[in-house]
């Protein structure tokens, strides 16, 4: 029989910082099913010498990492093509996020993943709010940490099931203070740091919304909970057609971002659009930078599977409006530009030549 | 900004602080459903309390456990419960002669029968925690009195019986979500069904977080915005605005976020119809209305804003067309170059057709 393997199913236990008890949960809802007799193994798994998911992990079968060197010291990363040849009904997979050392078969752990997928094995895998890539500012915003380790937000749309893992930042901060999740000046270094009270409930308000937000997402009925709980049906009934202006500039980042995720609570489409300067040969070395900086955004936008184009043309505020226009688009996002004396404001000019049209100017999150 | 402290104020925040003091602590476990595992989570909480030394009772359990939490049950004290009229009552006064430092309360949710000390099982969780003994509790989102016709109206059944204030909920030091996807094996409209509840549940948790967090940097005196809570602020003037505060109430209400509406006009001006349409159309919307009176729009705009926290301005076209001072920048370049960290959605003018409608 040439059968092409059943899409194996993806559930993320979501929590919102080290040590809520993610691994913890997800070990022990694997033994419940090994238990009712499904073949599981742990495919990846960081013990972080925490005594409680140690002794839970050693009822499972752990599949070899695989040790790789790079410039002279060795990694283990998780050893995707033996769990395939192994190939259990599901595969626990620790730190979702995680960004595999150069050399390696993939990039990211959520791509060694969707291999899992596509093969048939089902996976449970963890992750913090904070590494949803849409979030990436407001994170910023909360905590002054960059994370660098995201996950694209389609990624984690496609799982067929997010669960909360909750815990009170009392409780954690208590963990933390036992030393139950880092050894001590780790600890202390951690309480000084990420770990204040407040970063640590901005951050688990966030994992709670996002969480009741892939619920909502994951309802396929009209929703009557919608109803009783304020949700308003867009009146006109036509579908909002979302644009994102990209420029050279680092804001650009965080309009594909925050237009992405505007666009997403709002089931609307979501377009991005790029003008380069007429003339595309010449110029000097500040039109290549440039111009490869619009190109690294365009690649950005298209990795969260945002629609993109890119126009040629010398007015970048008249053939925007004009690509808005042809496009029935209702709503465009920009960012403000960096102040330059004497310069006409951009954003103000796209404003006045499109009065038809909302026009939303997002300025950068401070801290 | 800061204005001098009214003694009165004083005295009623310090005897406030001092009640909160001797009062124990109330920790809440929420569920949305039966069989999510909230019992579980909360004794097993309590045993491991008890193992570092906590001096922890049960006084209250529900009829009948699986032989996993009967395990964790073996380890804790349990204070019998009272039996009046064949129904099981938490043994209040046996508990306040025990003085634990932390009780377990599973099923906050019930109703004693009459003849007992209280009529309810939260209300003798209250007397607990105003002896000064700490309570974790378990509750039901479908058991809590406001999100009673919510539940209902998603169920579509009445369930009638006992319910719990969402006061009390809220005035929890600390509440805990216990989530879990519906059982696979539930009918696709029992799927549905508490699939609305959850999504309700982690949203009555992400508000007392919110409430909570607002409380402790207020406590604390950090000026932090924390951006985790989406909160749109209409500016209502004298043109017709109605796609713009529907548009506000669809955004606030798609990300679960807060709507308010300010209106700026000169001092003893004269409300026009549109303004006064305008005010009336953001209060059905559900916005809170601020009315302030100045001349300049920018600077009290955004110092609301700024004060409440908004992480959107919305306004209308028509807005920045007025009153232009060709001396001076237009309002919208101010409001761009000073709106730190606030998102500016301008819309368009619309028509006055839409009075009508």
């Amino acid at each position: 029989m040439n059968q092409e393997a059943k899409r194996g199913r993806l559930k993320i236990f979501l929590g919102y910082a080290a040590g809520v008890g993610k691994t913890y949960r997800m070990l022990v809802e694997g033994q419940a099913l090994q238990r009712e007799g499904v073949d599981v193994v742990i495919g990846y798994f960081e013990p972080h010498e925490r005594k409680d998911t140690m002794t839970l992990a050693a009822a499972f079968e752990i599949v070899p990492r695989r040790v790789l060197e790079y410039r002279g010291v060795r990694f283990e990363e998780m050893d995707t093509e033996a769990i395939l040849r192994r190939h259990p009904a599901l595969c626990l997979v620790d730190e979702f996020a995680h960004t595999n050392v150069p050399g390696s078969a993939r990039t990211k752990r959520w791509e060694d993943v969707q291999v899992l997928l596509t093969a048939g094995i089902d996976v449970f895998t963890t992750m913090n709010v904070q590494h949803l890539e849409s979030l990436n500012d407001q994170v910023w915003q909360i905590s002054g940490v960059r994370v660098r380790e995201t996950v694209p937000d389609w990624v984690v749309a496609q799982a067929d099931e997010v669960v909360m893992v909750d815990l009170t930042t009392r409780a954690l901060l208590n963990r933390l203070q036992r030393g139950v999740i880092y050894e001590p000046a780790k600890a202390r270094a951690a309480l000084s740091n990420f770990f204040r009270e407040s970063t640590l409930g901005a951050l688990r308000e966030l994992a709670l919304r996002q969480t009741a937000h892939e619920v909502e997402a994951r309802q396929k009925h009209g929703s009557e909970a919608a109803a009783v709980s304020g949700i308003v049906p867009n009146v006109t009934g036509a579908r909002d057609r979302i644009l994102i202006y990209i420029s050279a500039e680092p804001s650009a980042a965080m309009v594909i971002r925050r237009g992405w995720r505007v666009a997403n609570y709002l089931h609307a489409e979501c377009h991005a659009v790029a003008v380069q300067p007429d003339g595309a040969a010449e110029g000097g070395r500040a039109r290549a930078a440039e111009r490869q900086a619009i190109e690294r955004h365009l690649a950005f936008a298209r990795s969260l599977r945002v629609e993109t184009h890119t126009l040629v043309a010398r007015d970048p505020a008249r053939a925007l409006v004009a690509f808005a226009r042809q496009h029935q688009i209702t709503q465009l996002f920009l960012a403000r530009t960096r102040h330059r004396l004497f310069a006409r404001d951009w954003a103000a000019r796209v404003v006045s030549l499109a009065p038809d049209i909302q026009v939303t100017i997002m300025a950068e999150r401070r801290r | 900004m800061a204005s001098r402290p009214d003694p009165e104020q004083l005295l009623r925040q310090a005897q406030a602080e001092e009640r909160y003091a001797r009062r124990g602590r109330l920790k809440i476990f929420l569920g949305y459903t039966a069989r999510v595992g909230k019992s579980y989570r909360m004794l097993d909480e309590g045993r491991r309390r008890a193992a570092r030394g906590e001096d922890v009772v049960v006084g209250a359990l529900q009829q009948s456990y699986s032989a996993e939490i009967e395990a964790i049950l073996a380890h804790l004290e349990v204070i019998p419960m009272r039996i009046i009229d064949a129904t099981p009552v938490v043994d209040v006064e046996a508990l306040l002669a025990r003085r634990p430092h932390c009780c377990l309360i599973d099923g906050l949710a019930n109703s004693n029968p009459p003849g007992s000390r209280h009529r309810e099982r939260w209300q003798d969780a209250e007397e607990l925690l105003d002896a000064g003994i700490s309570v974790i509790a378990s509750i039901n989102l479908q058991f809590i009195a406001e999100r009673r016709a919510a539940v209902e109206s998603i169920i579509g059944q009445a369930r009638g019986g006992p319910a719990v204030p969402e006061e009390f909920v809220r005035s929890a030091d600390e509440i805990e979500v216990v989530d879990a996807p519906p059982e696979a094996a539930a009918a696709p409209d029992n799927v549905r069904q508490l699939t609305e509840l959850r999504e309700i549940a982690l949203l009555l948790a992400a508000d007392v977080v919110d409430q909570q967090l607002a409380a402790y940097l207020r406590r604390h005196g950090i000026e932090q915005s924390w951006g985790a809570h989406e909160r749109i602020l209409l500016c209502l003037g004298d043109a017709p605005a109605d796609a713009m505060i529907a548009s506000g109430q669809r955004n606030a209400a798609r990300f679960h976020g807060e709507l308010l509406a300010v209106h700026v006009a000169p001092p003893r001006q004269k409300a026009s119809a549109t303004v006064l349409r305008n005010i009336e159309l953001a209060q059905q919307a559900g916005a809170e209305l601020v009315t302030i009176e100045a001349t300049d729009f920018v600077r009290p705009v955004l110092e609301l804003a700024r004060e409440r926290g908004a992480t959107q301005i919305f306004l209308g076209h028509a807005r920045l067309r007025r009153r232009w001072q060709p001396w001076r920048r237009g309002a919208l370049y101010r409001l761009i170059r000073q709106a730190e960290g606030i998102d500016i959605r301008i819309f368009p003018a619309e028509t006055s057709v839409s009075l009508e409608s």
